[in-house]
């Protein structure tokens, strides 16, 4: 009995110890991977790391070479560099961050900066900005063009911060080049993986190094952030594109979008772009948001532009349709242009248009070889045939869509009208119209398409001198309104959009005007100062017409004489291209546009061998097959340095617009190009960390920068407050 | 059978729970060492230097490659002379796994001779192991596009 108990007793301690045991070897486990949790969250939520050094500092160490001999309390050797032959053991904390260092609001908008205040306008107030200067240098060769922009961010504020600058560029803009400045010495960025480059930039914020980071919110718009700009201190980013110019009835048009307009976003979208007031950081419920100045607020951000244009024949006329220009002839072919001192403002597109000698433009061709001179890309004008404009007009069934919402309020609504007046008198009784408007609802003008005798014109003109402005942007419901009607097959429907494109669902408008337009043809029209290129020339390349673009300073007449020329007659469709004595792959856009009178199409590919052949265009016009060809020769090509990223970004363009058609998942098929060819795109972004710069603490304050509301649109009815 | 008395019994509990001890504190110790923490992501750049002896340093391209480690490229900064003091260009389709190719070249006059740096290359170190970094010279030229004889390394 005695010997049981004891047995029973053993057992029992060992039972006992066992368990100690498992719960010692287990409990270590469990807690590191709850470490390796944490840990991840911790990269995520930006929290700072605290490095602190064993002899009990933690200041910035940044001066000459950093030494990276690192080491824990526990006295684990970490191998260093070869060449940091005595460095210093750190300790590395993970830190949670006080409420202090976790905000990201903005300054209070009575903090004023220490230095640099500019002049301010009388009856204005001055805002300080983080982002003091753009200067943008461009050079244009030919229908290409390479652009230069350097944002140059300076901390007039007491405390280290953080810049977070939402800003446009031209939405064909193919963008290959990063370098951060910091003092005298230069950083190019590395392009990445959007989610990866994020994560370098987050760290690099964290742990207080001076670094930048670029990524794309649309194919126009970017934001770009500056992280751990100590007071006083200056850096710059310099970003360099090359992207097409337009061309049409005998005009090239340069454009630089200088403002990002305010855009609505329907209820239930959260991925748009918010139009918020100064301060309200987070309050749009977007995932991306522009805080835009009050009317009596001016920043000292201003810009400077210069552009060298190499036409390489006469330029006959030129203009600047939104700036005041100083422009120097330089030789026969090449003139400069600069911005105005006094129109510095970056509140509107800088727009340049010219004409060069000659009745028509040809179809020219650049080349840039590979390295080995064995094949190599190109991009290619094709100009429409002259024999179009002696085919004959078909009666149209026109519907003009005038966007009504609060952006239009004002000035580019009153453009609309014009427009629409100026249409309405170039049409006849043997077509029909509607008229469509469109802002928080959407109503039409009559039941059914009218028939455009003179009655009904003048019916219309008053109708359209009637319509009031107000409310959001509801662009689907002026879609639906506009091709949801019985079509009339005797005449061409011809659908023209008049509107700023001022909203943040894009891709949802454009899937819907995909799925709707059936045998319509859309033309879009960008009113005002800073329209939504990307969504009208969009809307235009879906809906298998052309984009123009009408001003503030625009005459209406002119424009909608060119629209009217253009659906007069019918286009070349159905565009098939083959190439003989060279070899041509890869060629974008897969579907080549149809092309209309006045209005040639750029497309781009590979060759292979030489560059010289024959290209043959075959497509139809009306129901009759037409063919023409153009010479490839390498007389009349020029090396381009940027065909290849015009390549690549025409790609890109492409594979987006098939996912807007087909709703496939893109995302691998974009980031290959794009990591490629080096180039900017949704899924891939430009970090840059300098390594040499640490500052002293973490991040500091996050300050977004304000920017000035569009010429001609209206703070209160497009910004919450 | 002889019983085994209480001394034996409760001795051989002991070995066992020591045995136990030990195994339990190696098997810790071998949990602990080669946990890689998140938050060990520390910056450093890399010099990497051309020497072209007596000749004069136009144009050169190099591969750096890590061989151990793991770390991102984050930014290229160009080197001491000035010939070579703008930001060298790199060929992100080479920008794959643990390489980069650099490359830079100045037609201009006082080009460098002898040992030069001509770029610091910013990098992302993530874990403990030690990055040890190879540079492998692919070309250098002269001011007429010649091959020159030269030698690279890092610092």
């Amino acid at each position: 009995m005695k010997s049981k108990w004891i047995c029973s007793l053993v057992a029992l301690f060992m039972m006992i110890t066992t368990a100690i045991l498992f719960v010692a070897c287990n409990g270590p486990r469990s807690s590191e991977s709850k470490f390796n949790h944490l840990s991840s969250l911790y990269d995520e939520q930006n929290v700072g790391f605290d490095r602190r050094y064993q002899d009990g500092s933690n200041e910035s160490r940044a001066t000459g070479k950093q030494k990276f001999m690192m080491g824990r309390a526990s006295g684990a050797a970490f191998p260093s560099k070869s060449t940091a032959s005595a460095g210093q053991d750190e300790l590395w904390i993970i830190q949670k961050p006080t409420a202090d260092q976790s905000r990201t609001t903005a300054i209070p908008d009575d903090q004023t900066p220490t230095s640099g205040t500019l002049a301010i306008e009388k009856d204005q107030k001055f805002i300080p900005v983080p982002l003091k200067h753009t200067d943008v240098k461009a050079t244009i060769s030919g229908y290409i063009s390479s652009v230069l922009v350097t944002q140059q961010f300076e901390n007039n504020f007491p405390e280290k911060i953080e810049a977070v600058y939402v800003f446009p560029l031209p939405d064909n803009a193919g963008i290959n080049e990063f370098v951060m400045t910091v003092g005298d010495r230069k950083i190019r960025g590395i392009i990445r993986e959007r989610e990866e480059a994020t994560k370098i930039y987050n760290a690099a914020k964290t742990q207080g190094y001076v670094a930048s980071l670029m990524t794309q919110e649309r194919p126009n718009i970017f934001t770009q952030r500056v992280a751990n700009i100590e007071p006083g201190k200056k850096i710059d980013i310099q970003i360099r594109y090359f992207h097409t110019l337009s061309y049409q009835d005998g005009w090239y048009e340069w454009a630089f979008p200088m403002v990002v307009g305010p855009r609505y976003n329907p209820e239930g979208t959260t991925d748009g772009i918010g139009a918020i007031s100064r301060g309200r950081h987070g309050t749009s419920g977007q995932s991306s948001e522009v805080p835009y100045l009050k009317p009596t607020d001016r920043s000292g951000h201003d810009i400077s532009l210069a552009v060298d244009l190499h036409a390489g024949v006469t330029i006959e006329k030129l203009n600047s349709v939104n700036h005041k220009i100083q422009q120097q002839e330089q030789a026969a072919g090449r003139t400069s242009i600069k911005l105005d001192q006094a129109d510095s403002i970056p509140n509107k597109d800088f727009v340049l248009r010219y004409k060069v000698a000659g009745k028509t433009v040809k179809s020219a061709m650049f080349v840039q070889k590979d390295a080995k001179g064995n094949g190599g890309f190109f991009t290619l004008m094709l100009v429409p045939p002259e024999e179009l404009k002696s085919l004959p007009r078909r009666s149209v069934e026109m519907v003009f869509v005038v966007d009504t919402s609060g952006s239009m309020s004002g000035e580019p609504l009153a453009q609309c009208k014009n427009a629409v007046a100026v249409a309405l008198g170039k049409m006849d009784a043997t077509d029909t119209f509607q008229i469509v408007q469109f802002a928080g609802s959407a109503s039409q003008m009559a039941a059914s398409p009218l028939s455009a005798s003179a009655e009904n014109r003048r019916k219309a003109e008053t109708y359209v001198h009637d319509l009031n402005e107000g409310g959001g942007t509801e662009m689907l419901l002026g879609i639906n309104k506009a091709l949801d009607f019985h079509h009339d097959e005797n005449r061409t429907r011809v659908v023209a959009f008049l509107t700023d494109g001022f909203i943040g669902n894009e891709t949802e408008i454009l899937r819907s005007l995909y799925a709707k337009l059936s045998a319509s043809r859309v033309f879009s029209f960008g009113v005002g100062s800073s329209p939504n290129r990307y969504l009208l020339n969009s809307m235009a390349q879906i809906g298998n017409g052309t984009a123009a673009y009408l001003s503030l300073n625009d005459q209406a007449e002119p424009i909608m004489n060119a629209y009217f020329e253009r659906i007069s007659h019918p286009a070349l469709t159905n565009i098939a291209l083959q190439f003989d004595g060279l070899k041509v792959t890869d060629v974008y856009p897969k579907k080549v546009p149809d092309l209309f009178v006045g209005k040639p199409v750029i497309i781009t590919g590979r060759f292979q061998g030489t560059s010289s052949g024959t290209a043959q265009i075959c497509g139809q016009a009306g129901k009759e097959q037409r063919s023409f060809s153009l010479t490839m020769g390498d007389d009349n090509t020029d090396q381009n340095p940027g065909i290849r990223t015009i390549w690549a970004r025409m790609k890109i363009a492409d594979l987006t617009d098939t996912a807007i058609r087909t709703d496939t998942d893109i995302t691998k098929d974009v980031k290959a190009p794009a990591l490629e060819y080096g180039l900017m795109s949704p899924f891939t972004a430009f970090v840059a960390v300098d390594s040499l710069t640490k500052t002293a603490g973490d991040h500091g304050t996050t300050i977004a920068v304000p920017v000035p509301m569009p010429d001609g649109v209206k703070y209160e009815t497009t910004v919450k407050e | 059978m002889k019983r085994p008395r209480l001394f034996e019994v409760v001795l051989a509990a002991l070995l066992l729970s020591l045995v136990t001890l030990i195994v339990w504190h190696q098997a810790k110790s071998g949990i602990e060492a080669p946990l890689i923490d998140n938050a060990e992501i520390r910056f450093e750049s890399v010099d990497v230097w051309v020497d072209s002896a007596t000749q004069k340093l136009a144009a050169y391209q190099f591969e750096l490659a890590l061989e151990n480690g793991t770390a991102e490229i984050v930014g290229l900064e160009g080197g001491d002379h000035r010939a070579f003091a703008e930001p060298p260009y790199y060929d992100p389709a080479a920008l794959h796994g643990k390489r980069i190719i650099v490359a830079a070249f100045n037609t201009g006059v006082g080009l460098p001779k002898g040992k030069t740096r001509v770029a610091r290359v910013h990098m992302q170190i993530t874990g403990i192991d030690k990055p040890h970094y190879v540079v492998k010279l692919m070309e250098s030229c002269g001011p007429s596009g010649e091959k020159i004889p030269a030698t690279a390394g890092v610092n």
